[in-house]
């Protein structure tokens, strides 16, 4: 089931938000672990067995783990260590082995050993188990003492098959006690549509274009679209926008669900396509996974604080690991090590040479940088990607463009425009000028005047309509089966 | 900690005192106004979904979809193994979108959001121009080409050798909408030269020249057979029949409103047609034999012009094999016609050259069973007459 789905707006959503509002507390995360575990096996039925065991596995290494610290004496209370102690050869061997066993499950399912079948979310929910027993291990969390709290907060199902990571440590507070208010729904509701109206009405809509563009006839064929310059151009723009609003859109929802349902977990993207560098870009584009390869990869490495090529070293290292994250294909393994690169030239050479420069230059710079990663991203047999990247620039290709690719460019204008303007905080900021005038700066002097209660209401009345706009017209899109891919899913 | 972690740590610790600064704000601002709005968005959330969920529960579904002119998912069945194997809940999804309350409504009004706010210049494929809607057709292969020329060799070969055989491409509607209006548009001159190659011996008839966009309805793909006259006078002349059909005393019969498919699966706003039938004595004493069924009825169905597509008002519809016999026609002569759609409307209007019209439609009988009815006369001619669409995907009619 995907978030975009008249099953689940319509029917999964409203029932849970119902029951769990409904509930007493006590019960919330028992309707929680249910209402997820159904989510999965709508999706993927038999391998909601491998969620559940590996999610339990890690529970069981915690439980291990938080014993053998008792037994050292480090913690005599709640298996917690002290901070920055990293306790016996046996509590690190108990880590290793339980990471290794993730790691290796997660190696079999996603590259295909043995033929098995992916199942979906699985990159996303070994990295939140793994987090977990590493935390545990470093004593930076305590034991989850509930096999089925800590199997509710493997499985969640806002952010159990696309992300965002939620570390445990995260919401470790939440699980036991959260609370639902309006005015956290509220807030949820709207990131949740926010996000469903990038997915729906930007992403899905990007797609079809980053098809048809993409898309030449092959020869024989009389009149069809033909390779060009502009159609290349076309197509990749629209990948851009589209695994931008895809995945960002995909994470809005899961943190606007979560807010419904009392927990608040981290954002995910930040503006990336505003960066001025590529350093910027992995600050703000896939925050979770960047800021968990730090501190479970990087660091431990030796970080920075190594000599020189040691340092390269736990870049590429972090990097390549990042790519093959996505999948066993060839270009994710080269997207990866791209991007490491152009972070260590940034970091040796280009930095200074960047820090010279006019911010909009970087921009157009970290903007290219990125553009030619995800043409890499978006894959096929490493010629088309190579041939794509040429016919960018103008190579294999005989034409500019074509009839069918100028077409796109004139249908499509308006939706790249939308998407660009929409990939900066310029409608955040628009959004946040028109709140506070409504809100009328009104605990700054006198109080309410009439005109601001006006405005105030308008304000409120305004936000309604633009959240039924984007409900009822993302239904629209819905019920007439457009095109909905999810492009991490697969991930 | 390296420096890397450090600078992104700083980085995200300012901006974490940022949000949160705005969040203390937001919290502290919070009057009862504020709840107020928040209370209204909830409220449109909840009642849209909840309300979606109770009326799509509580209306009553739907068996087809007559203006996507398609049967629509009902409840599937819950076994252990469609459960098991993901079936159920694929085709649950699928139940879920067409048994949605007011789905036609929603169409319409993608379609509208699509091309208005969005800007799109079609919808689906579906375009707007001179008031027609139209349709964007991939551009057919040579293989395709190819293989709709060896059909029409191997059948012209098989049935063809006691008369003459013609062929003519049925020209769509997107010839004279789509690359003057800036759609993009298959090359049809090189598809039209690439059948010729192919079909030497065979002879043609030409009719693209003879129409225009106007010739068509406003919002389906079909033709109009009441702007057919000139062009059954070619056909008829180029097979060489003296008859012809502008001096056959047809008169216009109005058939009422007609929406076609294309204002219906497209949902874009467009002025309704009105559907004439061409009616003569001819037609009127014709009879029509219907091989599948073995029933025998009129030339125009005029119930279907109250029914779901009236278009099948013309031999009623979608029919594998039909033979027409004119009663009174001025000779024995007997016309085959390899057809799709488009023939139902034509074949009527070359009426008054026959005495008796036999219309073949490859897409729903395979050639092997053919033989099993199809017994030309001497001196029968032969026309194959498909349109651009189907030479575009000439497997439609590849049932050997």
């Amino acid at each position: 089931m995907v978030f975009s789905s008249i099953s689940f707006l319509y029917f999964f959503l409203p029932a849970v938000l119902g029951a769990y509002d409904l509930l007493p507390g006590r019960y919330r995360n028992g309707l929680l672990l249910t209402a997820s575990l159904f989510f999965y096996f709508w999706g993927e039925q038999g391998t909601v067995l491998v969620l559940v065991a590996m999610a339990l596995a890690g529970y069981g290494a915690g439980r291990l783990l938080g014993r053998l610290a008792q037994a050292e004496g480090e913690d005599g209370t709640d298996g917690c260590r002290r901070e920055g102690t990293e306790g016996s050869g046996l509590r690190r061997r108990v880590c290793i082995a339980a990471a290794a066993a993730n790691v290796a499950v997660l190696a079999a399912f996603k590259y295909g050993l043995g033929g098995l079948a992916l199942p979906a979310g699985i990159s996303f929910f070994t990295f939140q188990i793994l987090s977990y027993v590493v935390d545990v291990y470093r004593g930076d969390v305590k034991v989850q003492k509930s096999a089925a709290d800590f199997l509710m907060y493997v499985s969640a199902f806002p952010q159990l098959i696309a992300g965002p990571i939620v570390r445990y440590k995260e919401i470790e507070g939440q699980i036991g006690d959260r609370l639902v208010g309006l005015g956290k729904t509220a807030r949820g509701i709207r990131i949740f549509l926010v996000g469903l109206a990038k997915k729906v009405l930007l992403a899905n809509e990007l797609a079809v274009l980053a098809q048809k563009a993409g898309a030449a006839a092959e020869a024989g064929t009389l009149g069809g679209p033909q390779a060009t310059v502009l159609g290349t151009w076309l197509a990749a723009a629209a990948f851009f926008f589209q695994i931008y609003y895809d995945f960002s859109g995909y994470s809005d929802m899961a943190v606007g669900l979560g807010h419904m349902l009392g927990f608040d977990f981290p954002e995910n993207f930040d503006y990336p396509y505003t960066s001025a560098s590529v350093t910027e870009f992995w600050r703000r584009w896939h925050k979770t996974l960047g800021g968990w390869f730090r501190d479970y990869v990087y660091i431990p490495l030796g970080g920075n604080r190594v000599p020189r090529w040691k340092w390269v070293r736990n870049v590429l290292a972090v990097w390549a690991l990042t790519g093959i994250w996505h999948g066993a294909e060839w270009n994710f393994l080269v997207w990866g090590l791209y991007f490491g690169c152009l972070l260590i030239l940034e970091k040796l050479v280009l930095n200074r040479w960047l820090s010279r420069l006019p911010r909009p230059l970087r921009h157009v710079y970290t903007l290219a940088v990125v553009f030619a990663g995800m043409v890499i991203f978006r894959g096929g047999t490493p010629g088309e990607v190579w041939e794509q990247l040429g016919r960018l620039v103008g190579f294999h290709t005989q034409a500019f463009g074509d009839s069918y690719s100028w077409y796109y460019l004139r249908s499509y204008a308006r939706l790249l425009l939308a998407a660009a303007v929409g990939a900066t905080p310029l409608p955040r900021r628009l959004w946040n000028w028109l709140a506070a005038r409504c809100k009328g700066e009104e605990d700054a002097d006198s109080g309410d005047s009439l005109g601001r209660r006006t405005a105030a209401v308008l304000w409120g009345l305004a936000q309604a309509a633009a959240a039924a706009w984007v409900l009822l017209w993302c239904t629209a899109c819905l019920v007439g089966g457009s095109f909905n891919p999810f492009l991490y899913f697969r991930f | 900690m390296g420096e890397d972690k450090k600078a992104a740590d700083k980085w995200a610790a300012d901006k974490w005192a940022a949000d949160k600064k705005a969040a203390d704000k937001n919290a502290a601002g919070r009057s009862g106004r504020t709840r107020l709005q928040d209370a209204a968005i909830a409220a449109v959330f909840f009642l849209i979904l909840g309300g979606g969920m109770a009326l799509h529960l509580l209306t009553p579904d739907r068996e087809r979809s007559d203006t996507e002119r398609r049967v629509l998912e009902q409840f599937p069945q819950a076994e252990v193994e469609t459960l098991l194997s993901g079936e159920f809940f694929r085709e649950l999804e699928s139940y879920g979108a067409d048994q949605f309350p007011a789905r036609d409504r929603f169409l319409q009004m993608r379609a509208e959001g699509t091309a208005g706010w969005l800007g799109e210049l079609d919808a689906e494929g579906y375009y707007q121009a001179e008031g027609h809607i139209g349709r964007l057709e991939d551009a057919p292969s040579e293989a395709s080409v190819k293989r709709a020329a060896e059909i029409y060799r191997q059948l012209a070969g098989e049935y063809g050798s006691q008369g003459h055989v013609y062929y003519t491409v049925v020209p769509s509607k997107n010839r004279y909408l789509a690359a003057s209006h800036g759609y993009p548009a298959a090359d049809y001159e090189a598809a039209d030269q690439l059948l010729r190659e192919q079909l030497e011996g065979i002879e043609e008839i030409p009719i693209a020249g003879l129409l225009d966009a106007e010739d068509y309805y406003r919002t389906d793909l079909h033709w109009r057979q009441e702007a057919l006259v000139e062009t059954a006078d070619v056909l008829l002349a180029g097979m060489g029949n003296e008859a012809q059909a502008s001096m056959a005393g047809y008169e216009e019969k109005d058939g009422g409103a007609f929406a076609g498919t294309y204002a219906r699966q497209s949902f874009l706003p467009a002025e309704a047609d009105r559907l004439y039938y061409m009616e003569n004595s001819d037609t009127r004493e014709a009879a029509v034999y219907d091989w599948e069924t073995g029933g025998i009825g009129p030339v125009y169905q005029e119930e279907a012009l109250g029914g779901r597509d009236p278009y099948d008002v013309f031999l009623s519809g979608a029919k594998a094999l039909l033979t027409v016999d004119n009663p009174l026609a001025a000779e024995e002569r007997e016309l085959i016609i390899f057809r799709d759609s488009f023939g139902s409307s034509l074949a009527p209007l070359l009426l008054c050259g026959y005495s008796r019209i036999t219309l073949v439609d490859l897409r729903y009988i395979s050639r092997t069973a053919l033989r099993e009815y199809l017994q030309p006369s001497e001196n029968c001619d032969i026309l194959f007459a498909c349109n651009d669409g189907i030479l575009a995907d000439s497997a439609m009619i590849d049932r050997p």
